[in-house]
């Protein structure tokens, strides 16, 4: 009795395409609100990774903005461990930052893709004196004659250490400044560490009572993650007993005799309690479990001086320089840059944004809160000044920069590819895994990355 | 799965094999074009979505393209590469066993929690607690794991020191991929269970009651009647399990804040790492699909090897 | 883990009496009904099972609930010494900047309202408008001869073994090359139009329907289209429904790919809105305790689902009450 005559069909097909239809007429869910067009008010996405010097730079957008009234900066922080795949993500969708914080490791590798703006020609430079800065942080940043980035900071590692514990152990400072790591166990920096260290019964390291089941204080946290840089650990240790990142033939020395040792050196001191193994990282991180009493002692970076000597600290932490070796004292430095992305669409001003981010007004500006050592010499200045002020002064640190105690993280094209191979050796030698072996496949694999 | 009749056998010719009339004709026509119409929706989102796609992934697998920029044709060297490439290889290796085992200890595990769920009468409120873990999403999962297990606050290790055994964790190479398993199996384990008790249910009773006269145990009743009788069942929920299995790759990219130690890399990350962290659209595209040509072929033997197309019941 | 429920594959047993709450009377005549031990066994496996369910949740809860700065020193406790709503309050972008870093956070939020509603939409939209077109699609290949219907079914089964991330960028290109990244339509075009398996499922429990009144009715001179949707959709209602469920189950548990398509303010769900809290946590450390409360907030409409409709829900996975 029903006919149901095409018309039916037709009311389907009409649906389908109107599902369709009315998909695409769906309001835009809307951007960032990123930027306007030529002429009126533009927002600048500035993206930084370190929540502690976030407010630093906010201070400096504020006075961006006031000199540049239609020009404001937004600027969101994401932390290390998604920084760079969240970049990434952005980038390729094409709503990446317009500026953002670039490290040395990185640098060579973003700017082979094409997404490091070039700030010559954007007008980034106008007016910058390359000679204000301290030598070697703008120079990080001139990739193959470009530069891609105008340096903020600099940043040198150093001992942070629990300094009730160690005047326990009978340390002063002046001693832990002077210890000596020889890769061997028998220095005095691996007396200190075991000193350091603290078992359930009141026994350190260095007593034969020392029982390596029960232990309520390690003597050092080590820090695995560091990619291939070992930047807060194996890498100073590894220097000061003559390792470099490159043998003389400009070939990778990751299977490096004093490299090895200084792994092997690192599990004897797991295998002895004296650190953690590495199945007990916590995912909080280095200060949070050097906050709760867990470790005597790290190797840590400037930049978060101002966390530990911080009056809300517990513990009261104190700093010293990283242990000399037969080779001399290095200590890892680098440098942070503003870049610009080539893929924003308001290069004009995220340019004068970065210039402001490279210039003395804005680093003597950020050298008051201490945080951290602006690229500009003046700023640095200021922060070295503010810091005996607060009583945060690490002396230490400036005494091993201009000493040249230091050796500088490098950059490679297929970073992510190097890190990788470099970290899973790594994380497998902290597991226990042969060292000699577990560097030489993981530096010919390295190798070929880099050919 | 069906009864076929001589209708599904393709086109009508003008004179029915029944003898029906004439008007026929034009409703025939009307049906195949009813029936494409009723087709276009899906037909449109598959060619658009699925098949384009995967069509431009297949190109994508012969060129260098590292995402930012324009993909740059390079030829099968992608392939030549993905031979030799050993990490590849392990990582598929890690991926089926943690396929395999996931799949029969889950499926094993539904299984006893089924039976449990028919036996004791669950109420239907215990048997809507255990699907909770089930529709939480894998980002929130991965947290709260992460967070129990953690090497030196986890709760799950403070209770397994309280009782003198050794913690676990995510950063352990040995202990890695079971914790990853036991999540998984511990997030879909209500839901499969209630599949597979929804099977159960099916059984008629005369069976058990037959089963019962004969003086069977209700352990043999439960292998030699439930379990045949319930074989598409199963079958189906190993195959979706498998396929399923193949992509847990949330929980172990948030898990691991998004750095997950090598142990764990399964081919789906490993595609993704490729892809996405080490700029290697192409390379990644031609893993994905000789995983999928892979997939192809073992979900083919499975559906063969459990006769799956036919039921005992029906 | 798995993703998919399970046809109605022995629909014409007339003889037992199904139904959700179906009891196989085993009329063992060994006094089931006495507590064995076997049975105590069984009842504290369902116990453990239920705890194991459950207690993670409840940790969440706790940790949700204790302040950042107790957390190591809580760790071990069952309940936290010092509840405080301050996580929640900074989750939701109700305290200011400094409160929210000193209770131990960057100041990120969870605008929590917000991404809720974009993932309803999300679920929904799809979860509907991707059932209704499968079932079409289904019925097709169930009940209409046309050639190439067994080939063309199996080319949508195919559809089954394609990885995801197989698919995750080509997409990703095309809806960046339309201009809908960051939309909403950009965020369910991929998905909103088929599902191989749904389509294999409803198909499976079409074929398994009586065909006898549809054929009355076509010899009525029924078309298709009549016998579809006045006939068939309304006695399927019950796997049509399951069906839907699933996928919103599915869709609200989505993460790469809005992750990749729909990454801002206005189209994020919640999934990424997690992960994206996760991303902005202290540079040193995750925060904790923010994150369990931004992950209970995202587990509350679940929650909740599950108490209201557990039974529905439980029910309809176990839809042999089709007819």
């Amino acid at each position: 009795m029903l006919r149901f005559a095409p018309k039916t069909g037709l009311k389907v097909a009409a649906f389908s395409a109107a599902s369709v239809l009315a998909l695409t007429a769906c309001g835009s869910g809307g951007g960032d609100g990123d930027g306007g067009s030529a002429g009126g008010p533009v927002t600048i996405e500035h993206w930084l990774w370190d929540d502690v010097q976030r407010p630093m730079y906010e201070a400096c957008a504020t006075a961006f903005s006031e000199a540049n009234e239609d020009i404001t900066v937004n600027i969101t922080q994401t932390a290390w461990a998604q920084y760079w795949s969240n970049l990434t993500t952005n980038f390729a969708s094409g709503t990446g930052p317009d500026t953002f914080t670039m490290t040395v490791q990185y640098v060579r590798e973003y700017s082979s893709l094409g997404q490091l703006a070039d700030l010559d020609e954007i007008g980034a430079t106008d007016g910058i004196d390359f000679d204000s800065y301290v030598a070697g942080t703008a120079e990080n940043y001139l990739v193959d004659d470009t530069r891609v980035g105008l340096p903020l900071d600099w940043d040198i590692v150093g001992m942070v250490y629990d300094e009730t514990a160690a005047t326990e152990a009978g340390y002063t400072k002046e001693a832990i400044n002077a210890l000596e790591f020889d890769g061997t166990g028998q220095d005095s920096f691996t007396e200190f560490i075991k000193a350091m260290a603290l078992d359930a019964n009141g026994n350190n390291g260095l007593s034969p009572a020392f029982d390596a089941g029960n232990v309520v204080r390690f003597g050092m946290l080590p820090e695995w993650a560091d990619g291939f840089t070992g930047q807060n650990g194996w890498g100073n240790l590894a220097h000061a007993i003559g390792w470099e990142f490159f043998a003389e033939d400009g070939s990778l020395n990751f299977d490096a005799p004093e490299l090895v040792t200084t792994l092997e050196w690192y599990q004897d001191m797991i295998d002895l309690g004296v650190m953690q193994t590495f199945d007990e990282t916590s995912t909080l991180g280095q200060h949070p479990t050097m906050e709760a009493g867990l470790a005597g002692t790290t190797l840590a970076g400037s930049w978060n001086a101002s966390n530990y000597l911080a009056d809300t600290q517990e513990i009261d932490f104190a700093w010293a320089k990283v242990p000399e070796g037969p080779a001399g004292r290095f200590a890892a430095t680098n440098s942070l840059a503003g870049v610009v992305w080539n893929g924003s669409p308001n290069k004009e001003a995220a340019a004068k944004w970065v210039n402001f981010l490279g210039s003395p007004e804005c680093q003597e500006a950020t050298g008051e809160f201490g945080i951290v050592f602006p690229a500009v010499q003046t700023g640095t200045d200021i922060a070295v000044e503010a810091n005996e002020a607060n009583g945060a002064g690490v002396p230490e640190f400036a005494e091993m920069a201009s000493a040249g105690e230091t050796f500088q993280l490098p950059s490679f094209t297929r970073n992510a590819e190097v890190r990788t191979v470099i970290q899973d050796a790594i994380w497998a030698i902290a597991a226990g895994a042969d060292v000699e072996s577990t560097l030489a496949t993981a530096n010919d694999a390295a190798q070929a990355l880099v050919d | 799965m069906s009864s076929s009749t001589t209708r599904e056998r393709g086109e009508s010719s003008p004179t029915e094999a029944e003898g029906e009339p004439r008007a026929r004709r034009p409703i025939h026509h009307r049906e195949k074009w009813a029936a494409l119409v009723l087709l276009v929706p899906a037909m449109v989102g598959f060619v658009v979505f699925w098949i384009l796609p995967s069509g431009r992934s297949i190109w994508y697998s012969l060129t260098d393209f590292d995402l930012l920029n324009e993909p740059q044709f390079i030829g099968l060297d992608n392939y030549r590469e993905l031979l030799g490439d050993d990490v590849a290889r392990n990582s598929l290796v890690v991926t089926i066993q943690f396929v395999v085992a996931s799949v029969v200890l889950g499926t094993v595990l539904a299984l006893l929690t089924a039976a449990l769920m028919q036996r004791l009468r669950l109420k239907t409120w215990v048997r809507s607690i255990l699907l909770l873990p089930w529709l939480v999403p894998n980002v929130a999962i991965a947290l709260i794991w992460a967070w129990l297990l953690d090497g030196q606050l986890g709760y799950l290790n403070h209770l397994l020191h309280a009782v003198g055994l050794p913690g676990v964790s995510f950063y352990n190479a040995s202990q890695a991929m079971p914790i990853i398993i036991a999540i998984g199996i511990w997030s879909g384990l209500g839901y499969t269970a209630l599949l597979l008790y929804a099977g159960m249910t099916q059984v008629p009773n005369e069976m058990y009651e037959a089963g019962a006269i004969d003086g069977a145990t209700e352990k043999r009743m439960f292998f030699q009647i439930t379990l045949p009788l319930i074989r598409p069942v199963i079958a189906l929920v190993v195959v979706m399990s498998a396929i399923g299995s193949f992509q847990v790759f949330d929980l172990v990219l948030i898990g691991y804040g998004g750095n997950p130690i090598p142990a764990v890399r399964t081919i789906f990350f490993y595609i993704y790492q490729q892809s996405f962290a080490f700029f290697r659209m192409g390379y990644g595209s031609a893993i994905a699909l000789v995983l999928a040509v892979i997939l192809g072929a073992l979900t083919a033997i499975q559906m063969r090897a459990m006769r799956a197309n036919r039921s005992d019941l029906s | 883990m798995i993703s998919t429920p399970v046809p109605d594959l022995a629909p014409s047993t007339t003889s037992a009496p199904t139904g959700s709450n179906a009891r196989p009377r085993r009329s063992i005549a060994r006094g089931a009904r006495r507590v064995t031990p076997g049975k105590a066994v069984a009842w504290t496996v369902v116990g453990l099972l239920v705890l194991v369910s459950v207690f993670p949740f409840y940790w969440m809860v706790r940790t949700a609930f204790t302040p950042a700065a107790e957390l190591i020193g809580d760790s071990s406790q069952l309940v936290p010494s010092n509840p405080t709503w301050i996580n929640f309050a900074r989750v939701l972008g109700l305290t200011s900047m400094e409160e929210s870093v000193a209770a131990g956070g960057t100041g990120a939020t969870l605008d929590f309202v917000r991404y809720t509603a974009n993932t309803l939409f999300y679920a929904g939209s799809i979860a509907i408008v991707q059932t209704l077109a499968c079932a079409m699609a289904a019925y097709s290949f169930a009940r209409l001869r046309f050639r190439g219907n067994s080939a063309l079914f199996g080319l949508f089964l195919s559809g089954l073994l394609i990885p995801g991330i197989f698919t995750l960028l080509p997409n990703f290109a095309l809806i960046r090359s339309l201009g809908w990244l960051n939309t909403f339509q950009g965020l369910i075009a991929p998905a909103i139009l088929v599902s191989p398996f749904a389509i294999f499922f409803l198909r499976q429990f079409f074929l398994s329907l009586p065909r006898e009144v549809e054929e009355a009715a076509a010899i009525d001179g029924v078309g298709v289209f009549g016998r579809f949707f006045r006939m068939t959709l309304p006695m399927s209602r019950g796997p049509v429904a399951t069906m839907m469920l699933i996928t919103v189950v599915g869709v609200w548990k989505e993460f790469m790919w809005p992750l990749v398509a729909a990454n801002s303010d206005g189209t994020r769900v919640l999934t990424v809105a997690l992960q994206r809290f996760q991303a902005q946590s202290p540079n040193t450390s995750p925060d904790w305790t923010g994150l369990m409360a931004a992950s209970t907030v995202t587990v509350i409409p679940v929650f909740i689902l599950l108490v209201l409709l557990g039974r529905q829900l439980v029910q309809s996975l176990n839809f042999s009450g089709g007819k």
